[in-house]
């Protein structure tokens, strides 16, 4: 498929929204229970349990995560309904945002990986292969950038939904109504 | 006197002493007896547990507290930490290894007075197969001394790496503080 050569369509087409509103509720709840497994609760046992689902459900993430950057490369963006420098800042917003991820990801199993405590992912009783060997320096760095991004995520989050909900209730066009459904 | 030994993370206590006369066999009461550890980790919460399947036989002679004894047996699979899930993962091959070592053990070998009320309790405690000599404070309460009861409460910590328990370290503290308490009643013969 060529993206170069065909006319951009009116709206985002169903696997992009499909894999859009799963991403954003997914990390909402893998950013939430970050917060909370780390801040919120003190007695180890249950936070032992919340970090080893956050591990979890942030690999299966992962996996998402690279079927949607892979239907990406054959999708062509809707028309633009903006212009100028906030429009552009708003894509360059949702491309970092994408690449945010995948470190947050990546960072996540390295961490988990370079980890000296054999804590194995696991995935309904399967364990993901820890590939990379014990080092507690790696472990500490690759936790750093986890939070580091996890929480400028947070940030690019609230101005990515701020934006959406700017262009549905001032601006009224159909940059938010066109992820929900196919034309209107 | 009385001893008690956690076998996870290892320990012992015992104690001896008070008055009354001769060699008599006190048998712990389980429902009155906690044997819990305590480990910390870096960026962590401390870590606390208590082991819900063991025996322990303590012979108390008061008037030879030297000769009184302790023994303690602590099935480490019935460690309990609040979660099922980190439970099992302290059980398994990379703490308590408790499908080859399903015990951890303490015999006494000497018992000190320390005051009125303690004995320092020392002995042979043994975790992962491997015996090293541990020593706890034991606090001995006599209160209910003159209704066939004693009231203990042993301290000690113990360092996990020397019977090869090295997982962690030093993200997890290599020190397992370890704290029993109990109450034993006179068997009636």
């Amino acid at each position: 498929m060529n993206k170069k050569t065909e006319a951009a369509p009116d709206s985002w087409d169903m696997v992009t929204c499909g894999l859009h509103w799963i991403s954003a509720i997914w990390v909402t709840g893998l950013l939430g229970l970050g917060l909370v497994m780390v801040n919120l609760v003190a007695a180890s046992g249950p936070k032992f349990e919340l970090y080893q689902l956050h591990k979890s459900w942030g690999f299966v993430f992962g996996i998402v995560l690279i079927a949607r950057l892979v239907w990406k490369l054959f999708v062509q963006r809707p028309k633009a309904l903006g212009a100028g420098v906030l429009h552009k800042a708003g894509v360059a917003n949702q491309n970092v945002m994408l690449v945010m991820l995948l470190v947050l990801v990546v960072s996540g199993y390295a961490l988990a990986s370079f980890s000296i405590i054999p804590i194995p992912i696991q995935i309904l009783g399967w364990n993901v292969p820890a590939l990379l060997s014990s080092d507690m320096v790696m472990e500490q760095r690759a936790t750093a950038v986890h939070h580091v991004i996890a929480f400028a995520l947070i940030i690019l989050v609230f101005a990515h939904s701020g934006a959406a909900l700017f262009h549905h209730f001032v601006l009224k066009d159909r940059t938010l109504a066109r992820m929900l459904k196919k034309s209107s | 006197m009385l001893k008690r030994h956690l076998p996870i993370y290892g320990l012992v206590a015992v104690l001896t002493l008070s008055a009354a006369a001769g060699r008599s066999n006190w048998t712990i009461d389980p429902k009155k007896t906690r044997i819990s550890f305590a480990v910390d980790a870096t960026g962590w919460p401390k870590t606390v547990g208590v082991f819900h399947d063991f025996d322990g036989n303590i012979s108390v002679d008061f008037e030879k507290p030297k000769q009184s004894r302790v023994t303690f047996k602590v099935r480490t699979g019935s460690v309990d930490v609040g979660s099922d899930m980190l439970a099992s993962l302290i059980k398994g091959s990379a703490f308590f290894n408790t499908d080859k070592h399903p015990e951890a053990t303490f015999v006494s070998t000497g018992i000190e007075k320390t005051s009125a009320k303690t004995v320092r309790v020392t002995g042979n405690m043994t975790l992962l197969g491997v015996t090293h000599s541990e020593s706890f404070d034991v606090l001995v309460e006599t209160g209910l001394a003159d209704k066939g009861r004693l009231g203990y409460k042993a301290t000690g910590a113990f360092d996990r790496s020397k019977y090869g328990m090295t997982t962690g370290i030093p993200v997890i503290a290599d020190v397992v503080a370890l704290e029993i308490t109990t109450e034993q009643y006179e068997q009636k013969n």
